[in-house]
Formats: structure tokens, sequence, C-alpha cells
């Protein structure tokens, strides 16, 4: 029996509006912007897809859009077999979302404080809670930084928090937009290589957009490539490798 | 229940978290009302006040200060978590978590409400015990006209939130509100002292409902066939405001998500 989609995106539309009145009143004129077009692929479970393509090329919006924090114009996405419109509030307790620029951790509390909180939100089971806490620690080398405040925390320790925060709820689909960038590379390989063996090890799904090349060749199945909204190739790293090199190199730079 | 419990001990400890503020909140209340209590021994006996309400000036205001302090917090209170969440980046990942966007604004303001209460209690107590004021509380009628109240005024809080969750600064008609509330519903002054225009435009803020009815059952004990008209007042607000609140909120997230604007501060 082939295995379960657990991501399946047909045919997905999205496109920026242009600024309202005021900011066009304030000499802030911009066209619509669109963002995603026709985009369709799956993601099974178990597998580990990998998103790259330049900066503005829809990666963060897909994602977003997944996790039910922005609404498509067209198309249809669906997550863990719910729609990602009309079922909203389910979709979101069987997704796991790291999104860029993650800030969602109370600056006073600790980092266990915190993943309590946020445990009591997905409904994990209360007796479960520090032992899912303790053993997210010990995966992600993180068990020193559970009693500090998570204001004392650098960059990339706060990013190890925030991937415990959204593997917490042991969700089947994980979304993960560049969370290890901020680990140095010996630190981003080791928690990576943890995170998706734990993913693997439950038959979660995993989407992640990446910018490193290295990364994605080293644990991706599949590669979407995205370029200005669209799916420019999909296939193994290989498959994809040539086009990719071509859509980077032709990108334009960001003041052109 | 989990919920809301998970949001209040959170609230909690980001509050304990700073060593001065319950200490600052205290010293704050005391000085409110000594500054009161040596104004009402200045103005002296009202009569408006004392055919009112039979109290003297000092309990009167006291009713007045303690029902300000909660209903402020729940009409401005919803729109400034939603603007400390977005200036904060939490308000994404809050949103993101399996509840409705009426919870998640409803949660991350229960810790201020809560924290209101608690000091509008406390202005009640230390007033009542420090200070001589005479209360002479009817427990059910005080109780249902305070549930009754915030009912009301949490609806105006959803809609100021609602209008934050758009426009990311502060409500301007949550400001204006509250202004009008302090001048023509009746914290400090009677509403009886007002001109005839004003007292019944007065009669159009549920605030001058809601200090009304607590004040009617804080310092004279009022019974339920008194404050019925109140209590039909206050319900007549929520039932107007509450529909509107909760297309709102709907409105201002389906606003936010069409636009890509969510993660903005």
């Amino acid at each position: 029996m082939p295995p379960m989609p657990e991501v399946e995106v047909s045919a997905l539309e999205k496109t920026y509006p242009p600024p309202g009145p005021w900011a066009r009143l304030r000499g802030r004129a911009a066209p619509s912007r669109p963002a995603l077009r026709g985009v369709s692929f799956h993601v099974d479970a178990g597998e580990v897809v990998a998103l790259i393509g330049p900066n503005g090329a829809g990666k963060s919006t897909l994602l977003r859009i997944l996790c039910g924090l922005l609404l498509p114009d067209g198309g249809t996405a669906r997550v863990a077999s719910r729609d990602v419109v009309k079922d909203r509030p389910e979709v979101r307790r069987h997704v796991g979302a790291a999104l860029s620029d993650d800030r969602g951790l109370a600056p006073r509390l600790t980092s266990r404080q915190n993943l309590r909180f946020y445990a009591a939100l997905y409904d994990v089971p209360h007796r479960e809670v520090d032992a899912r806490i303790d053993e997210l620690a010990h995966t992600l080398e993180a068990r020193r930084l559970l009693d500090r405040e998570t204001r004392t925390l650098s960059s990339g320790e706060k990013a190890r928090v925030v991937l415990m925060r959204t593997l917490l709820h042991r969700p089947r689909v994980l979304l993960l937009d560049e969370v290890t960038r901020s680990l140095d590379p010996g630190a981003a390989r080791r928690v990576r290589n943890r995170v998706l063996t734990d993913a693997a090890s439950r038959g979660a799904a995993v989407l992640f957009a990446s910018h490193d090349l290295a990364e994605v060749q080293a644990v991706a199945h599949r590669v979407l490539l995205l370029d200005a909204g669209r799916i420019a190739a999909s296939g193994t790293f290989a498959d994809v490798l040539p086009t990719a090199e071509a859509v980077f190199a032709s990108a334009p730079p960001e003041d052109a | 229940m989990r919920r809301l419990l998970a949001f209040l001990r959170r609230d909690f400890e980001i509050a304990t978290a700073y060593r001065l503020n319950g200490l600052l909140l205290a010293a704050g209340g005391l000085f409110t009302l000594t500054l009161f209590y040596f104004l009402a021994r200045t103005v002296g006996e009202s009569p408006t006040v004392r055919g009112r309400y039979g109290a003297d000036y000092f309990s009167f205001a006291l009713v007045g200060l303690a029902t300000a302090t909660l209903l402020r917090s729940l009409q401005r209170g919803f729109g400034n978590a939603v603007r400390a969440a977005q200036n904060d980046g939490s308000l994404e990942p809050l949103l993101a978590a399996p509840l409705s966007t009426f919870h998640v604004i409803a949660l991350m303001t229960a810790g201020t409400v809560a924290g209101s209460l608690v000091r509008a209690c406390g202005l009640l107590v230390a007033g009542s015990l420090l200070f001589g004021a005479r209360l002479s509380v009817h427990p059910l009628t005080f109780g249902v006209t305070l549930v009754l109240s915030v009912l009301a005024f949490s609806a105006l809080g959803l809609l100021s939130a609602a209008f934050v969750l758009v426009f990311k600064r502060g409500d301007p008609f949550a400001y204006a509100l509250d202004m009008l509330s302090y001048l023509f519903a009746g914290v400090l002054y009677p509403v009886d002292v007002l001109p005839d225009a004003l007292r019944m435009a007065a009669r159009l803020l549920p605030a001058t409902h809601a200090l009304h009815g607590l004040r009617a059952a804080a310092l004279e004990g009022a019974g339920m066939e008194r404050l019925l008209p109140t209590w039909g007042a206050l319900l007549a607000f929520s039932a107007v405001l509450w529909p509107l609140a909760a297309w709102a909120v709907q409105a201002a997230r389906r606003h936010v998500e069409r636009t890509g604007t969510l993660p903005h501060s």
C-alpha cells in the first residue's frame, strides 16, 4: 500500500494585495505581488522534502499557508487529511511549525516555563509534559538551557528551544523555515539529524525551507525548487541541482 | 480550563519576574486612596452623592475608582495584549496553536483582567479597612452586576483587539470611549451634576450603567428589583456588542491572513 500523503497541495495561488489607500497617499504605491502561482506537490508520511529557491520565491508564504496563518487565493492545500482553510484549528493540532524569525518565547520565563505553556495549548497530556521536555532537551543538546530565562539565550540557543516547542506535541507534519541557520555548522548538522531521526521514527512528514544546499543534499528525500512562485523543478537533489544552479545564477540582485 | 490556567500562570510568572512590579502597584493604589481620602475631607459632605447612594464622597469615589480600574482593563486590555504580542513576536506562534482567534485573544487578556480584578478588590478592601470607607455590599446583586459589566466591556475590548490586529497601533475608539467614560459616566462625580443633554448622552455609555449598578450594590446593598433596569441596559449593550465583536475579530483575522500582515508589528 502506498504511503498516505500528509501534505497535498494542488494549484495553490497567493497574491499579496497592494497597500491600502493610506499607504498610497503617502507615496508608497506598489502593485499586487504574486507569491505562489499554481503550486502543486505532496509530501508523504515519513518523507523529508526540502524547499529551495531564491529570496522571495514563495517558500515562507507556502509554509505559512500550510500552518494556517495565511489564506490562499486559489487552489487547495490539505495537511493531515484536512483542508487548511476550512479545518484550521484541527490542522494546527497536527502541525509543528518553526517559521523564520520565530520570536514566540516569553523572555522573562525560563525555557522550561515557556515549553510547559505551549504544551498546555497543544493538549500534551499533563503527566507526560516534563518527560517530553527532558527527552527533547537531551535530543537537541539543550538540557543546560531549560532553567535559563530565554532572554539570556543566544539566537542559536533560542532556535533549539523553538525546535523543542515545535516537536513537543509530536506533530504529524513538521514545517521548518531555516530554523538551524543561527546554529554553528556542527551543531546544525547534529540537531538537524536528530530532529529528522525523531520525525522519521514517528512517521511524520517534514517540509523544510533552506538555502543550505549541502544540508538539503544530506537529508532530503526529495527537493522542490521554487522560483517566482512556481515549482521550477522537483525530484532528487541530483535531478534538481542543474535547474537550481541556473535559477540561483540568474536571480536578480536585491536592488535590481 | 487547562489553557486558561496556562495563560494565567504564564502571566503571573512574567509579572512576578519583575520584582518591584507588585510593590509599585500597591504603592500606587495607596497613593490614590490617600489622595482621594484628603480630597473627600476637603470637599466634605456632598448632598447629591448622599441623596443618590446614601454614602459619603470618599466611599462613592472609591467604588468608582475600583470599577473604573476593572472596566478600563477590559476595554483596553484586549487590544493591549494583542499589541504586546505583535511586538514580542508571540502572536504568530499563539495563533498557530489549535485555538480559535477569539480564544487566543480572550486567553491572552485573562491575566490582565484577573490582575485588575485583584487591584479593584484591593482598593475596596484597603479603602474600607485603612481609610474608613463605608460599604454595604449586597453580594448577589454586586456579583450579577459585575458579571454583566464584564460581559459588556469584554465585547468592547474584543472590538478594540480587532482594530489593533489590523491597524497595529492603539485603537482610537477605545481611547475616546475611555475618556468619555471618565468624563461623563460618573467615575468621580455623579451624573446628576451634569447638564441634562450630557446626562442623557451618558446613558449611552455602558460605563454609566456599570458604575451605577455596582455603586448601588456596594454602597446601599441595593436588591434585585432596583437593579433590574441597570441589568437590562447592560444586557442590551452585550446583545448589540457581542455579535459585532465576534464578526470584527473574524474579519480582522481574515484581513491579516489575506494581506500577510499577521507577523508585522
